[in-house]
């Protein structure tokens, strides 16, 4: 019988990462805290298992997301696939290693997803999506910007912080890892000794 | 949840078909212009009112709709240049602007409308067995369904750490460095934890035979019937076409 692709360890971690994502927004909310970490446990799962599978992880997330909370989130599903590949790739560089890679990493992963997200934004939401992120919108849009430079630079900032925050998170979650659950994530020699 | 029970025609409708009926919908949108979209989108509100989910459908739909309509014809009417302005009182207008919204105001709208028609009449181990009825490998059913088990125990381990946190001295109600500490110290725990258990949870799922063949067999198989599948067959083929008109 063939290999499957995903070996059942990493179809535990990927529901693991999806419920992460879900559930961690309720704990946000609880502590008032102006991030969202709803792509935890992409990234997380990015950096354990690889660019394909994080980005699946974040795929099926908003997929299912969609399915029990609304379908507006499953419109962004690309956008999610999205941060979990670059994640990976980025982990795969080694940016996951240091605190100061990390935060480039959610940086750099805050500046790429606009590029999924701002056409898909512009194509199906006219730039606005009812949100208060629509305001600066507004406010750029008066003061000269067009529209798609003014979505870029308000997707980038409504989500720069909050990647970064996640991606510092990760970090210290994979470094503080005892050795014996590091050596079952093979990839994840790519972001610690 | 979004789901509502009932025995309505498309309670009892297969996923599947719900799932083709959705993608018939998203095909329409770059193809016909507004006022069509928004009739189909009312054609897909009054389908929701004979399953008796109309009123629980028009308040998602509100909740979701209205921001961002206004946000839409504020920005697109008033703000961004479209076109000859006209006055309007002390403000100026652009009427391109305003059917640009409009478009898009009805895009929105028919894929709403139509998706939770699909999500508020579709129980997701449904769709899970519709799938594994499909020949798909278990794991996708299994990554649909098992999030789902496991959240509310991430929510509830949360809770337990929070509490016994705040019982030696980190408050949800300090400032923000103290708040992010409190993140920092409830997830740290709870995350490894999770990553720590995903070998023992894999473990019982093999045990079980998970996976041990490339299909399951379902022991309460999603019936169909054959006006359903031509009825799926007709709005796949609708779909097509309509890709096809959008290509040429």
């Amino acid at each position: 019988m063939s290999q499957p692709i995903f070996s059942t360890r990493v179809l535990v971690l990927m529901a693991i990462g999806i419920a992460l994502n879900m559930a961690l927004g309720q704990l946000v909310s609880l502590l008032k805290l102006p991030v969202f970490l709803d792509s935890l446990g992409t990234m997380l799962v990015a950096v354990l298992c690889g660019p394909w599978i994080g980005g699946l992880t974040g795929l099926v997330t908003n997929l299912l997301w969609g399915l029990i909370q609304g379908p507006t989130v499953a419109f962004f599903a690309p956008v999610a696939a999205v941060i979990g590949i670059v994640a990976g790739l980025l982990a795969r560089a080694g940016l996951f290693r240091t605190p100061i890679g990390a935060a480039a990493s959610g940086a750099i992963i805050a500046v790429t997803l606009a590029f999924i997200a701002v056409p898909i934004r512009i194509y199906l939401f006219g730039g606005v999506t009812g949100s208060g992120a629509d305001f600066l919108i507004a406010y750029l849009t008066k003061v000269g910007q067009d529209l798609v430079g003014s979505v870029i630079v308000t997707v980038i900032t409504a989500n720069l912080a909050d990647k970064i925050v996640t991606a510092l998170l990760v970090w210290g979650i994979i470094r503080g890892l005892p050795q014996r659950t590091a050596s079952d994530w093979p990839f994840l020699a790519h972001s610690r000794d | 949840m979004l789901y509502r029970s009932g025995v309505s025609a498309l309670h009892r409708t297969g996923p599947l078909t719900k799932l083709a009926l959705v993608l018939l919908a998203a095909t329409m949108l770059p193809i016909w212009p507004a006022p069509v979209l928004l009739a189909a989108a009312g054609l897909a509100l009054a389908a929701g009112a004979l399953c008796r989910i109309g009123w629980a459908m028009a308040r998602r739909l509100a909740m979701l709709l209205v921001p961002v309509g206004l946000a839409l014809f504020v920005v697109h009417g008033f703000m961004l240049e479209n076109g000859p302005a006209r006055p309007l009182g002390p403000l100026d207008y652009y009427p391109q602007g305003l059917a640009r919204a409009l478009t898009y105001f009805a895009r929105i709208a028919l894929l709403l409308t139509v998706s939770l028609l699909m999500v508020m009449t579709t129980r997701v181990n449904d769709l899970a067995r519709a799938l594994d009825q499909k020949g798909l490998p278990p794991a996708a059913a299994y990554l649909l369904t098992a999030p789902l088990n496991l959240v509310d125990g991430i929510a509830d381990e949360a809770a337990a750490i929070r509490d016994s946190l705040q019982v030696r001295g980190l408050a949800a109600r300090s400032g923000l460095r103290a708040r992010v500490r409190l993140l920092g110290a409830m997830l740290m725990p709870l995350v490894r934890g999770m990553i720590s258990e995903a070998g023992t949870r894999a473990e019982a799922l093999e045990a079980r035979g998970f996976r041990a063949l490339p299909h399951r067999s379902l022991l309460d198989p999603l019936t169909e019937t054959p006006a359903e599948v031509r009825l799926r067959m007709g709005l796949l083929l609708a779909s097509g076409a309509q890709l096809l008109v959008l290509a040429l």
